[in-house]
């Protein structure tokens, strides 16, 4: 009997119990070796079983989640000041055994990032929520929409909520702008604007009704085409004018499982969205397959993905 | 004043690696977002105690974190990163632990002389399938830990044979004869709980 013959037909056996296959049903296929496949099988079927009963924990996630975003909060505090990073207290016997010295020292570190942080988050809810560019208080308002995007955990609500911000972007140009038709002198501002890419003329395209500036400088960031939505980050002019510094495909991250796919019909997380030509596709993807997606969103409100990455086998719980 | 940043680049997962690596907030919390479940699944294979498990899980994060302010810390392949992080803290409980009883082992009644056999008709239903997952997880507990890992990214990971050989550096026909043995003596061993 070969060694070879035998661990192969291990590994069909295998894949047929995992795809459903009763054991003795799998037995049969190779009945020379069935004497010597049992044992294991009937090992790959109970650890196959453990493994299917296992049912990730949403609040211990999102607690993970949160401990390690203040974590990283005051790592990044700590290395900006030049100071020695405090380490963080890990909470695990192992973790305690691997940084026992320094658990004292992280614990205080996290207790400030922590107090820090909420005022922070405070500080801008009540101060900076009206902020426009150009003003003290913008830049409290931008870290608390990071901080508020670090938070979401929920592809669809963080989804919305980028979209959201996107909004939020344009009504403050439109709000400079109304400055400056009623006479208010503003220096050029460094805003954003969001939106469909309508025309694309010799130096000046149209996004979303804006008319933007596109000079030789303008950096272009992806396929910049028509119909699909982009962000613009430039400079608006004392006249009202926006010039572009740099112009990018509008792009979403959504990390999850296929809902389901097939022609025209693919879904993540419950997004749906499209399929093209030019899409990327890493991997076989099939209903419950973990992948991560980009997506771009098409001026009709539709997102399309240029990124499919399967991450692993599908069925997993 | 400075300009407003642009939108986040959004990218792959080595892009995020590249992007964890410069402490970028958003990076990292796509990547804890990313990988907890796998990494989850995988401590949850291995270990039984459901508070020790999540305290597990979490940690690998940490870690990850404190590495990347070394200059040898993680580089490549991200998620085989977190995987060997992952057996390395498990390792370590199993090791602390040995020896000492279950909390709630007294309670429990035992499980049937041959955990295997049940296994394999064991449902949803099942009233005793907790203390089943138990004595199978102390079954693969008594095997040597590359053992263990083996059957894990294996099993609890969904991974093909051919890309655990690959995670593992061996050659396809290596992993094949380790991954019989590794069943060989998970049986044995099922037969022993």
């Amino acid at each position: 009997m070969a060694e070879g013959s035998i661990t192969q037909a291990l590994e069909i056996g295998i894949v047929q119990v995992e795809s459903g296959v009763d054991l003795e049903e799998a037995l049969r296929l190779f009945p020379e070796y069935a004497e010597e496949l049992r044992a294991p099988l009937e090992a790959a079927q109970a650890a196959r079983w453990l493994a299917a009963s296992v049912q990730v924990p949403q609040a211990a996630q999102q607690d993970s989640r949160e401990r390690f975003v203040l974590a990283v909060g005051t790592t990044r505090m700590a290395l900006r000041s030049g100071g020695r990073r405090q380490k963080t207290a890990l909470a695990s016997p192992a973790g305690k055994h691997i940084s026992t010295r320094s658990k004292r020292r992280g614990l205080l570190g996290f207790l400030v990032a922590l107090s820090v942080l909420i005022l922070v988050l405070a500080a801008v809810g009540i101060l900076a929520s009206e902020a426009l560019p150009g003003e003290p208080l913008y830049p409290l308002k931008q870290a608390g929409e990071s901080a508020q995007l670090w938070l979401v955990q929920d592809p669809h609500r963080r989804l919305e909520l980028e979209r959201t911000f996107d909004r939020r972007r344009n009504q403050e140009v439109q709000t400079l702008i109304e400055h400056i038709q009623a006479g208010e002198g503003l220096a050029p501002l460094p805003v954003q604007w969001v939106g469909s890419l309508e025309e694309t003329l010799p130096r000046i395209w149209k996004v979303q009704g804006l008319s933007v500036s596109v000079l030789p400088g303008t950096q272009l960031i992806g396929q910049v085409d028509p119909g699909y939505v982009v962000v613009v980050d430039g400079q608006l002019q004392a006249d009202g004018t926006l010039s572009a510094d740099r112009i990018a495909v509008r792009k979403f991250q959504v990390n999850g499982r296929l809902d389901r796919s097939g022609p025209g019909e693919w879904k993540a997380q419950g997004i749906p969205f499209l399929v093209a030509e030019n899409t990327v596709i890493d991997g076989e993807a099939s209903p419950g397959s973990p992948v991560v997606l980009i997506l771009v969103e098409t001026g009709t409100g539709e997102f399309e993905a240029r990124l499919i990455q399967v991450l692993a086998a599908a069925g997993e719980n | 004043m400075a300009p407003i940043p642009s939108s986040p680049a959004l990218s792959s997962v080595d892009d995020l690696l590249e992007r964890s690596q410069r402490l970028e907030v958003e990076a990292l919390a796509q990547v804890h977002d990313l990988f907890y479940p796998e990494v989850y699944r995988y401590v949850r294979f291995r270990l039984d105690d459901d508070r020790l498990v999540e305290d597990v899980t979490s940690d690998v994060f940490l870690v990850f974190l404190e590495a990347l302010t070394r200059p040898d810390g993680p580089q490549g392949d991200l998620h085989g990163w977190l995987l060997n992080t992952a057996a390395s803290l498990v390792n370590d409980s199993l090791r602390r632990n040995s020896g000492k009883p279950t909390p709630s082992a007294e309670a429990e009644p035992a499980p049937p002389p041959d955990a295997a056999a049940v296994v394999v008709q064991a449902d949803a239903g099942d009233p005793s399938k907790r203390e089943l997952q138990r004595a199978v997880r102390q079954a693969l507990a008594k095997l040597p830990a590359d053992q263990q890992h083996l059957l894990a990214v294996r099993f609890a990971e969904g991974r093909s044979l051919e890309d655990s050989a690959a995670a593992a550096s061996l050659d396809l026909e290596t992993h094949k004869l380790q991954q019989f043995r590794a069943l060989e003596a998970l049986r044995r061993r099922l037969g022993e709980v």
